[in-house]
């Protein structure tokens, strides 16, 4: 019996393997299969519209407004719509400070809140005159140059998203913070990278990109009752026909969580986002006739990729069952080899050579040495994602709760103000909006 | 049970290492800047024909509906034709006169638009982008190969990786931006628009061409494609032939002098005469029987060591004795600076290492000078406050006045990744750089392998060696999980339950595992993959 899982557990692992080597070759290695946009990077300029929501980021929030008004996109051009989710804090007081002073920026006040981010971002939708919509956290903080990146690819009719990268600002907080900025790298240096060159499907993040107006109006907005809404956007618009495309040198620093107790809950809620997203669109992927068949073979790894850890932690059962009842398995004397495979192919959704050819691609050689701190995160999410699929069985009417991840401007912020804020801060508290 | 079972456990806890010294280290505590530049170079590397994957993209994407036309293959569209959606062919696109195309036009072949045409989108293409007379293109016209804009041609902005062909009285209103070269062709006849070349044809080349364009219309793409690469190949030709004769003429006025060249070894001779006579590394390669990476570890051993220039001439005996000075200079005061902090002498310190050090000294210095000035002392009192204040037992003081300084000065960590030589970068690593000294050449061992030729060679004897030794373990982790009984004597000293091909089979693991990261490392230096050089942490 123990056999069949076995093999079904091993043929997955070596199709993610096979996966990750690819992209990690790729990206090492590899030329583009498409072609970039950086050249007319600065040529294009159509009306942009910034959506900023924010729920009580009083720390930060002057942070990513202060640098709206620094960016070098014209500003008869751009709109940038801060939208207050019904904050407690000061959030409100400093956007109209803003708003006060530029033009351009204009305050919407989502007084009753509630159903989380897709909801704000939807309010914001409704008042915003731009042709291309881009999405910021309030957290983040571009690059001077970001907007004229990020729209460049627009020029292309068929794309429909775009998705710039996301740089850890705040790495030496904790360990917690560094492995995330370990994450990010891997999963911007070399995943989306090699996703977006080998003409695959690039991931829209939810914060740093944008997408057409038309396109969003078409695939129906942010869905409110989805917890990965970004997911679910992007492979909406890729169903719709439209192309992804990953812009690598727009660059923008977040603030990563520091604790281990904030890493819980956001993976937590992004674990359970994809694998609804998962539930939701899997058939629909498979029977598009639109995408090749190396794109569906793309679209379902990605979308099954938080199933991994239960796979393993089912993995695991099965050896301790095999074990006691001494069951002899098939490939006994290779196991050992495959536990080694799994362990650097499933890292945390990057295997730990992708983590390590990241790095070294990024000039971070100093971060490798972390790597193996990367088990202790990779543990974490087994059980994790777990917990997650077993909610999301018990949950299928579809109300979740969204928790929001409080910043407290740790990245940013000069030592003196940032030993302050500290004091002040509980780390992301849940928060229940729906 | 047996403590030794334990062992291979404790095995485990090597790779954490590391992991522990990076967690533990002392953090640069200063102010974090926010680099307004992307830290990396980007790779734009288009190939000519349509990739296989964008091929099946293309073929699914027919079926998709949708405000886009999708056609594979070529698109001919007839004059006086108007269309509201966007165009997209993975072949060649010919747009007919007075067209109107309401969206934007995209091709992965040439795109054609013709006169008096208007399209509202933009243009975009891999190959060569062709508008017409008094055609108007509202967007951007962005193609890979040459754009070329006929008489009155109005658009709103160009941008090509190679050239831009202006016709006369042809417009753009924003921006042009060209990988090679902008050039006005002169008016074109009335049925054939001319096209200049960079190499000027004969005359006769042109009557011809002229002759089979007015005679057979149809033929005119693939005559010119010919044309095209005729000329291509011309001035390959002609370019590399002009690089051999400078190089020739370089290597004539050069006289080497082996007088200063004792400290080399044979090898290193040899490489520094034919370098100096303006031989490329492969062909060095080629004519030693050398790696050619072996060769370029030499010659940046020998730049550095003041042997050989920038440009591999020669430099002089003044200045090799100049330098040779500095270093010792630079040696000295890196010892009496090592002394002056109660540590040991340096010995075995490299030359480069002792220079950099030095070169940090001085900018520390002039750090504190500007701070002073900044702060209304006077420089000098700056100067000489820095031991004093240690002395008193202001340590902490001056240790925060460095990290302003610092900071001040020379910015903050991040810059130091985008320029990694910049030994002023390296200041504001850390404020514990002010006790000890990190590695100033920023290299790491790699640079330290790369000193002369002897360690390569030995490099490459165990490099063979550790192959060698890797498959004996595989071969007998699977003898010995086959015929356990030959390897009984090793039970005596193992715990049952702890299997000796077990043991062999880890060794084999971490081997291959080893053997991996070097040949990654290998593979990317010798394709050129400068992303890949060390900048930051060591």
């Amino acid at each position: 019996m123990f056999d069949f899982f076995v093999f079904i557990i091993s043929v997955v692992m070596v199709a993610y393997m096979l996966r990750h080597f690819f992209f990690t070759y790729y990206a090492l290695f590899g030329t583009p299969q498409q072609r970039s946009f950086s050249r007319i990077s600065g040529t294009y300029r159509p009306e942009v519209t910034v959506l900023i929501p924010a729920h009580n980021e009083e720390l930060v929030i002057d942070n990513i407004l202060k640098r709206m008004t620094e960016l070098t996109y014209p500003k008869d051009k751009l709109e940038v719509l801060v939208i207050d989710d019904a904050s407690t804090d000061r959030t409100r007081e400093t956007a109209d400070e803003f708003a006060k002073r530029c033009s351009y920026i204009k305050v919407i006040d989502r007084k009753n809140g509630g159903m989380g981010k897709p909801a704000a971002l939807n309010d914001g939708i409704k008042f915003s005159t731009g042709e291309i919509i881009l999405t910021f956290d309030a957290d983040y903080y571009p690059q001077l140059d970001v907007i004229e990146k990020l729209v460049a690819p627009f020029v292309d009719p068929e794309v429909g998203v775009v998705q710039g990268r996301v740089i850890v600002v705040n790495e030496e907080s904790s360990l917690v913070s560094k492995i995330v900025t370990l994450e990010r790298i891997a999963g911007y240096r070399v995943d989306q990278t090699a996703r977006d060159n080998l003409v695959l499907i690039p991931q829209y993040g939810g914060t740093v990109g944008g997408f057409r107006k038309e396109v969003l109006e078409k695939t129906g907005r942010w869905d409110s009752n989805m917890l990965a809404e970004d997911t679910d956007l992007t492979i909406r618009c890729i169903l719709d026909g439209y192309q992804v495309r990953y812009v690598e040198d727009a660059e923008c620093y977040e603030e990563a969580v520091t604790t281990w107790r904030a890493y819980w809950n956001q993976r937590y809620r992004w674990a359970k986002g994809h694998m609804q997203c998962a539930i939701k669109h899997l058939k629909n992927v498979l029977k598009t006739k639109h995408l090749s068949v190396v794109e569906k073979a793309e679209l379902t790894l990605l979308l099954s990729i938080y199933f991994v850890p239960i796979l393993i932690l089912l993995g695991w059962m099965v050896g301790i069952g095999a074990y006691f009842t001494d069951d002899k398995l098939i490939i006994a004397p290779y196991i050992m080899i495959l536990s080694s495979f799994t362990y650097s192919t499933v890292g945390n959704f990057a295997p730990f050579f992708e983590v390590g050819a990241a790095a070294y691609l990024d000039n971070r050689r100093r971060l490798l040495w972390i790597i193996p701190v990367l088990t202790l995160s990779f543990f974490l999410m087994t059980f994790c994602c777990t917990k997650a699929f077993v909610d999301l069985i018990l949950t299928r009417d579809g109300k979740h709760n969204w928790n929001h991840t409080l910043h407290n401007g740790d990245g940013y912020n000069e030592r003196d103000n940032r030993s302050n804020s500290r004091k002040t801060h509980a780390y992301d508290r849940g928060r229940v909006e729906s | 049970m047996n403590v030794l079972a334990l062992l291979p456990l404790a095995a485990l806890a090597i790779p954490i290492i590391p992991a522990l010294i990076e967690i533990f280290r002392r953090k640069d505590k200063g102010p974090r800047q926010i680099p307004e530049q992307t830290l990396y170079e980007d790779r734009t590397i288009v190939s000519d024909r349509i990739p296989v994957l964008e091929q099946m993209r293309a073929r699914a994407r027919v079926k998709a509906t949708g405000d886009i036309i999708r056609v594979v293959g070529d698109v001919s569209i007839p004059n006086g034709a108007e269309i509201k959606e966007n165009i997209v062919a993975h072949g060649n696109l010919r747009l007919g006169s007075k067209c109107h195309i309401l969206g934007s036009m995209k091709a992965f072949g040439k795109i054609e638009v013709g006169e008096e045409s208007f399209v509202e989108g933009h243009i975009i293409s891999e190959g060569k982008v062709t508008i017409g007379r008094n055609a108007r293109v509202n967007g951007i016209v962005d193609s890979a190969e040459n754009i070329i804009l006929r008489e009155n041609a109005l658009v709103e902005a160009v941008s090509t990786e190679k050239s831009v062909m202006l016709a006369p009285k042809a417009k753009i209103n924003r921006r042009i931006s060209a990988g090679v070269s902008i050039t006005a062709t002169p008016p074109s006849p009335t049925v054939v628009p001319t096209e200049g070349p960079r190499i000027p044809r004969g005359e006769e080349e042109s009557e011809i061409s002229e002759a089979v364009k007015r005679t057979m219309p149809d033929l005119n793409i693939f005559f010119e494609e010919r044309l095209e690469k005729v000329t291509d190949e011309k001035s390959r030709l002609f370019q590399s032939l002009q690089d051999r004769m400078r190089s020739l003429e370089s290597s004539k006025a050069r006289v080497i002098d082996e007088t200063g060249l004792k400290d080399l070894t044979p090898s290193e001779i040899e490489i520094y005469k034919l370098a100096i006579s303006g031989w490329d590394v492969n062909k060095i390669g080629l004519r030693l029987l050398l790696d050619p990476v072996q060769v370029q570890e030499v010659i940046s051993s020998l730049v550095k060591r003041h042997y050989l220039d920038e440009e591999f001439r020669p430099s002089t005996p003044e200045k090799a004795e100049e330098s040779g000075k500095v270093i010792g200079e630079t040696a000295a005061t890196t010892q009496k600076l090592e002394k002056k902090r109660g540590q040991s002498e340096l010995a075995g310190v490299s030359v480069n290492e002792a220079f950099e050090k030095l070169f940090a000294s001085k900018l520390r210095t002039e750090a504190r000078k500007r701070l002073k000035s900044a702060k209304g002392e006077s420089p000098a009192d700056a100067t000489e406050t820095d031991g004093k204040s240690a002395e008193d037992g202001e340590a902490e003081e001056i240790l925060e006045e460095w990290r302003e300084a610092s900071s001040l000065v020379y910015g903050c960590e991040e810059t130091r990744r985008e320029n990694p030589s910049d030994g002023a970068n390296n200041l504001a690593q850390k404020d514990e750089d002010d006790v000890k000294f990190p590695d100033y050449a920023g290299k790491g061992s790699r640079e330290k392998d790369t000193q002369g030729l002897p360690r390569s060679v030995h490099r490459k004897h165990l490099r063979g060696f550790l192959s060698l030794l890797t498959l004996s373990f595989i071969l007998l982790s699977e003898i010995t999980y086959y015929n356990s009984s030959l390897f009984t004597f090793l039970d005596q000293i193992l715990p049952l339950n702890l299997r000796t091909w077990m043991i062999f089979l880890s060794l084999a693991v971490i081997l291959i595992f080893s053997s991996s990261i070097r040949i990654l490392r290998h593979v990317a230096r010798q394709t050129g993959l400068t992303l890949l050089e060390e900048t930051q942490g060591d």
